[in-house]
C-alpha cells in the first residue's frame, strides 16, 4: 500500500474544491501540497492535470484567481472558491456521497 | 450554462494569448520557487532542492503548449490563422486574385439572380394561416365553381371553411383619367379564413363584407400602394374610384404578403358585390370563382374527393343546364402544389433549361479558379514542403489551401451578390404589356443570403479541392526538387480543365444562337395578316353599367365611329389579337357532326364582327363573311379557317358542315378563311375557329376585353390618336389602350426576344470566362517553357516557328473543346425542339457559327501569350538555370 497512486479523473476537481473551501485563498503548489498531506501520501498530485484543471474551473467561474504575496515573500498565483464554487462543493461532495455509498453496497457482503 | 461560460471565457482567451502566456510562465515560476524553498527547509541543499523540484513539476514545454490550447479555442486559432496567411496570399497576386474573384462574381451573380426569379415564383409558399390543411377544389366541369354553387358548396358542410377568389381587370379611375388595375374580387370570409394581416390600416371581415350588404371595400397590395400613391398613409379611410363606383380603401397589406394567385399579383382586393359582377348570383354564367378550401379535423384529401364529386352530381341533377359536366370526378389537391398552377406551358422548361446553363456558367468560373490556385501552387511548392518538414500532416496543409479558395469564394459570392441585387430589379421590371401590367414581385429576401453562402461554400470546395489534393498529394516531394520548372502534370490538369471550359461554352453558344435563329425565323416569317397597316384598340366595359346588349350596340358605335376616321378602309370587333400574349390555344371539346372529337390539337377561338377578315386582310376561300345580320336568334354561325377544314374534315367540304364546342349547341360552317397565324408554335399549322362575336353567351362578353380592328390607307401610327379620342369621345370611362397592330402583335415575339437576349448574354458571359481560362492557361505554359523556347531560339529557330507551336498548342485545346461540346449538344438538344418553333434543333448554322467563333477567340486568346514566347530573350532565359 506504499505506493503512491495518481489522482482519478474527475475527483481532483472535487479535492481542489474542498481544499480551498477549507484552507481558503491557496496558490496552485499549495494545493497540491495539501491534497498530497490529506491522502496521508497516498496520492500523487500530477503538475500537468492540476493546472489545466484549475484553468478548466476558472473557466466555469467555480474558482476565480489574483496575484499575491505568499508566506515567504514571494510572489504567487492565489485561487479562491466563487459563491458558485460553494454549491458546486456542496452539490458534488453530496453526489460523490451517494456514488460511494451505492459503491460500498455492492462491495460488501448483503446481510440480508 | 457553465458549459457556454468557458466557451465564452476562451473566446475571450483567444485575443490575449501572448501576456496569458507570460502569466503561466510566472505561475510555474512561482510553484517552483516554493517547491524549492519547501525543499530547503526539509534540508537539502539549494541544488538537490533545486533538482527534486524540477523532477516532480515535470516538462514544463508540454505543460504551457496544453494550457495554452485550453486557454483559447485551437480550431478557431488555426482557421484565423490559415485566414491571415490566405488573405496575404491573395494580396501579393492582386491580378489573379482578381480576375479569379471577378469569374466568380459573374458565375455566382447569374445564379443568384436565378435563384431570386425562381424563389418568388416557385419557392415561396402564399401566406396563409395553416396551409398544411389547406387544399385547392376544382369541379369536374373545368377549374372554376360559379358562385352560386361556392355558396351551395359553402353550405354542404365538406370543408371546415371554403373561400373564393376571382382575378378581374378593374378601372380605376381618377379625374378623366382611367387606368386598368388588377383585382382580385374574393368572398367575403376570405382574410379571416385565410389569416391574412395587414402593414396598415384592417382587412374587411366577413360581416361587413357579406355581399347582402353590398360591400364597397378595397384593401390594397403593397406594391400598387407604393407605385400608385406613393405611400400615401392619408388614403386610409378614403375612397377610390372602381368601374365608376366608390369604394373605402380599408388597409395596405405588408410588403412579403405573397397571394394566391402565385403567377399574378393583384393590386387591390374587393369583396364580392354586385357592383363588380352584376349577375354573380345567377346559375347560367353568373360569377366564376376558384377555390380554396380546408379540410375538416381529420379529413382527407381523397374523401373530400368523393365529397365534392358527390355534390357536383347533386348539383347537376337539380340544375342539369348550367351545370353540365360538374358531375364528372373533381379534383382536390393540396396547397403545396396549388401556387404552381396556371403556370404559362413551357416555363419549367425554360426555366430547367436556364439553371442548367447558368450552372454551366459556375462550372466555367470554378475552372479559372482552379486553374489560378493550381499554378499558385506551383510557386508555393517550396513552402509546403518547408511545412511538411516542419511536421505539418496533409490534412493541416490541405485545411490551409482550402481556407485560401473559400476565402477566394467568399469574396466572389460577395461582389456577385451585390450584382445580383442589381440585376434582379430589372427582371421585376419586365411586366407583360398586356390590357393591364402584370406585376411579379422579385424581393431578394434570407433565402437569396443562404443561398450565396451556400454557393460560395460549394464553390469554395469545388474550385479548391483538386489543387490542394495535388499540391500535397505523393508525388508533390518530386514537383519540390524541379522547384521553379513548371510540371507537365500540373500543366496537363490545366488542360483538361481549358477543354472543359471550352466544351460547356460552346453548348452555351449552341443553345443561345437556336434561339436566336428561330427568333429570326419566326420574326420574317409571314402571318397571314396585314400588319401593316391595322391599329387595334383594347379596352374593357364595366359590366354593372353594359350588359350584353348595351355591349353589342357600343361596339357597333366604336367600329361606326372609327369608319368615320380619314383613310379607314375596315373596322371590325373581336376577341383576342393574334401574338398578343394572352392569346392562347385551347382544348375547345369539339364536336364534328354531333360526334365529340377525341384528341385533336389545341385550337384558337376568336369571336369576331362582321369585316374581321375584311380588315385584316385574310383571304375569304369560300363561302361567306359574318354580317350584320348573324346575331341573338339567327341560326348559329361558324367560319373556320383551312387548317381546321382539312383537320376535321378531310374528307370533303367543310361548307354547310356543322361543328360545336363546349357542348354548345351545334354551328353551321358558313366559310373557310385562309391560314393566319395566331400564336408562336411548334411549326404546324394552326387551327383556328371563328364565331360571330354577337351570337355569344352574355357572359362570355363579360369576361373578355373588347378588341376592334382598324385597317388604314397609310401608315396607321398617325390615326393613333384620332382612334382614342373616337372612343373616349362615347364613353369616358373607358380604359382604353391603342396600338398598331405592329406592336400589339409583337409581344409574343417580344418574351422570346428577352428569352433569347438573356440567353444571349449567358453565352457570351461563359465565352468570355472560358477565354480568361485558356489564356491563363497558355500565359503560364509559355512562363514555365520560357528555358526551353530560349534554347530552341539559341538553336536557331525562328520566333515565326514559335508562334506557330504555341498558337497551335491553344488552338488543339479548342478544338478539341469544341468537339466534345458539340458532341454533348447535339445529344442534349432534341428537348429543344419545344421552344424553336419549327427550326431543328441540329441546325447546322447555330453549331457551325458556335465552332467558328470558339475558333476566332480561341486563336486570339492565344496569341497574346504566342508572342510572348518569341520575345524571349535566348541569354536571359538560359541564365535563369
Amino acid at each position: 500500500m506504499g505506493k503512491q497512486a495518481d489522482v482519478w479523473q474527475g475527483t481532483l476537481a472535487l479535492m481542489i474544491l474542498k481544499t480551498l473551501e477549507t484552507m481558503g485563498p491557496q496558490h496552485g503548489y499549495g494545493i497540491a501540497r495539501r491534497i498530497e498531506q490529506t491522502s496521508g501520501n497516498k496520492l500523487l498530485v500530477n503538475y500537468g492535470t492540476l493546472y489545466p484543471a484549475l484553468l478548466k474551473l476558472e473557466q466555469e467561474g467555480y474558482v476565480a484567481s489574483e496575484w499575491g504575496v505568499s508566506d515567504n515573500n514571494r510572489r504567487a498565483k492565489y485561487y479562491r472558491l466563487t459563491r458558485a464554487g460553494r454549491k458546486q462543493v456542496e452539490r458534488a461532495a453530496r453526489e460523490w456521497e451517494q456514488t460511494t455509498e451505492i459503491l460500498s453496497r455492492f462491495l460488501t457482503p448483503d446481510e440480508a | 450554462m457553465r458549459a457556454l461560460r468557458a466557451l465564452l471565457v476562451r473566446v475571450h482567451g483567444l485575443f490575449s494569448q501572448s501576456r496569458r502566456d507570460r502569466d503561466f510562465a510566472e505561475e510555474l515560476e512561482a510553484h517552483l520557487q516554493a517547491h524549492v524553498d519547501d525543499g530547503l527547509r526539509a534540508g537539502m541543499s539549494p541544488v538537490q532542492a533545486r533538482r527534486a523540484a524540477l523532477l516532480k513539476l515535470g516538462a514544463v514545454e508540454p505543460l504551457k503548449e496544453d494550457h495554452r490550447d485550453r486557454r483559447g479555442l485551437p480550431m478557431v486559432e488555426t482557421l484565423l490563422s490559415d485566414l491571415r496567411h490566405a488573405q496575404r496570399s491573395l494580396r501579393r497576386n492582386p491580378g489573379s486574385t482578381a480576375v479569379a474573384a471577378l469569374s466568380l462574381a459573374l458565375g455566382i451573380g447569374v445564379n443568384l439572380t436565378l435563384f431570386t426569379a425562381v424563389d418568388s415564383l416557385l419557392l415561396q409558399r402564399p401566406t396563409v394561416r395553416d396551409s398544411a390543411r389547406l387544399v385547392g377544389v376544382e369541379p369536374g366541369s373545368g377549374d372554376e365553381f360559379s358562385y352560386a354553387n361556392f355558396r351551395d358548396l359553402e353550405n354542404s358542410g365538406i370543408f371546415a371553411d371554403v373561400v373564393g377568389s376571382n382575378v378581374t381587370r378593374l378601372n380605376l379611375r381618377s379625374g378623366d383619367d382611367v387606368e386598368v388595375v388588377m383585382g382580385l374580387i374574393v368572398t367575403a370570409n376570405f382574410f379571416q379564413t385565410l389569416g391574412v394581416t395587414t402593414r396598415l390600416g384592417r382587412i374587411f371581415t366577413a360581416s361587413e363584407a357579406a355581399p347582402e350588404r353590398d360591400p364597397r371595400l378595397a384593401v390594397l397590395s403593397h406594391a400598387f400602394w407604393m407605385r400608385r400613391f406613393q405611400g400615401d398613409i392619408s388614403l386610409l379611410g378614403k375612397s377610390i374610384d372602381l368601374n365608376g363606383e366608390r369604394f373605402l380603401v380599408l388597409g395596405v397589406l405588408p410588403q412579403n404578403h405573397h397571394a394566391v394567385t402565385a403567377f399574378i399579383s393583384p393590386d387591390l382586393y374587393v369583396p364580392v358585390s354586385e357592383a363588380l359582377a352584376p349577375n354573380m348570383n345567377s346559375r347560367e354564367g353568373g360569377l366564376g370563382v376558384s377555390v380554396l378550401a380546408r379540410l375538416r379535423e381529420n379529413g382527407t384529401i381523397a374523401q373530400a374527393q368523393a365529397a365534392v364529386t358527390a355534390f357536383g352530381q347533386e348539383l347537376e341533377r337539380i340544375y342539369p343546364g348550367p351545370n353540365e359536366g360538374l358531375g364528372r370526378p373533381a379534383k382536390v389537391f393540396s396547397m403545396q402544389g396549388t401556387h404552381l398552377r396556371g403556370a404559362p406551358p413551357g416555363m419549367f422548361l425554360f426555366g430547367g433549361l436556364l439553371a442548367g446553363l447558368c450552372g454551366l456558367v459556375l462550372l466555367i468560373a470554378c475552372a479559372n479558379v482552379a486553374g489560378l490556385l493550381l499554378a499558385r501552387a506551383a510557386v508555393r511548392q517550396r513552402e509546403l514542403a518547408v511545412r511538411v518538414a516542419l511536421g505539418a500532416s496533409r490534412g493541416r496543409l490541405i485545411q490551409s489551401l482550402l481556407t485560401e479558395s473559400l476565402l477566394l469564394a467568399l469574396l466572389g459570392a460577395g461582389t456577385g451578390l451585390l450584382l445580383a441585387l442589381r440585376l434582379a430589379p430589372a427582371l421585376s421590371v419586365v411586366s407583360l404589356p398586356g390590357l393591364a401590367p402584370v406585376q411579379i414581385d422579385l424581393q431578394p429576401d434570407f433565402n437569396l443570403y443562404a443561398y450565396g453562402v451556400v454557393l460560395a461554400l460549394l464553390t469554395g470546395l469545388i474550385c479548391g479541392i483538386l489543387p490542394a489534393l495535388r499540391a500535397t498529394g505523393p508525388d508533390a516531394g518530386a514537383e519540390i526538387q524541379g522547384a521553379g520548372r513548371g510540371s507537365t502534370g500540373r500543366l496537363r490538369m490545366r488542360n483538361v480543365f481549358v477543354v472543359g471550359q471550352v466544351a460547356a461554352s460552346a453548348a452555351l453558344l449552341v443553345v443561345s444562337s437556336l434561339f436566336l435563329r428561330s427568333l429570326v425565323h419566326q420574326a420574317t416569317a409571314d402571318a397571314g395578316f396585314d400588319v401593316e397597316h391595322g391599329l387595334v384598340a383594347q379596352f374593357r366595359l364595366e359590366p354593372n353599367r353594359y350588359s350584353k346588349e348595351r355591349t353589342i350596340l357600343f361596339a357597333q358605335q366604336v367600329v361606326d365611329r372609327l369608319m368615320t376616321i380619314p383613310g379607314a378602309r375596315a373596322a371590325a370587333v373581336a376577341s383576342i389579337v393574334p401574338f398578343s400574349g394572352d392569346t392562347m390555344a385551347t382544348r375547345l371539346q369539339l364536336e364534328v357532326e354531333g360526334k365529340p372529337v377525341t384528341g385533336g390539337q389545341r385550337t384558337f377561338l376568336n369571336h369576331v364582327g362582321p369585316d374581321y377578315f375584311k380588315t385584316l386582310a385574310i383571304p375569304l376561300l369560300r363561302g361567306r363573311e359574318f354580317q350584320t345580320g348573324d346575331r341573338t336568334g339567327s341560326p348559329l354561325v361558324a367560319i373556320v379557317n383551312q387548317a381546321f377544314a382539312n383537320e376535321y374534315f378531310p374528307d370533303g367540304d367543310a361548307l354547310g358542315r356543322h361543328v360545336g364546342y363546349r357542348g354548345q349547341p351545334p354551328l353551321e360552317i358558313v366559310g373557310i378563311v385562309k391560314d393566319a397565324k395566331y400564336g408562336v408554335g411548334n411549326g404546324n399549322a394552326q387551327t383556328v375557329l371563328y364565331v360571330p362575336w354577337a351570337q355569344l353567351p352574355a357572359a362570355a362578353t363579360e369576361a373578355r376585353p373588347l378588341v376592334v380592328h382598324l385597317r388604314l390607307e397609310g401608315t396607321p401610327a398617325a390615326a393613333l390618336q384620332s382612334v382614342r379620342r373616337a372612343i373616349t369621345e362615347l364613353d369616358k370611362a373607358v380604359a382604353v389602350v391603342v396600338n398598331t397592330l405592329e406592336k400589339a402583335t409583337s409581344f409574343d415575339l417580344s418574351v422570346r426576344r428577352a428569352g433569347s437576349v438573356l440567353l444571349g448574354m449567358l453565352g457570351g458571359l461563359g465565352l468570355l470566362l472560358a477565354m480568361i481560362g485558356l489564356y491563363g492557361v497558355m500565359s503560364y505554359a509559355v512562363a514555365s517553357r520560357t528555358t526551353e523556347f530560349g534554347i530552341r531560339l539559341a538553336l536557331g529557330a525562328t520566333s515565326r516557328q514559335l508562334l506557330v507551336a504555341v498558337l497551335a498548342d491553344g488552338v488543339r485545346l479548342v478544338v478539341i473543346g469544341v468537339a466534345l461540346g458539340i458532341a454533348l449538344s447535339l445529344m442534349a438538344s432534341p428537348p429543344l425542339a419545344a421552344f424553336l418553333a419549327g427550326l431543328s434543333p441540329a441546325d447546322p448554322l447555330a453549331f457551325g457559327g458556335t465552332a467558328l467563333i470558339l475558333l476566332l477567340v480561341g486563336a486570339c486568346a492565344s496569341y497574346l501569350p504566342a508572342r510572348r514566347a518569341t520575345q524571349i530573350d535566348p541569354m536571359a532565359a538560359l541564365r535563369r538555370e
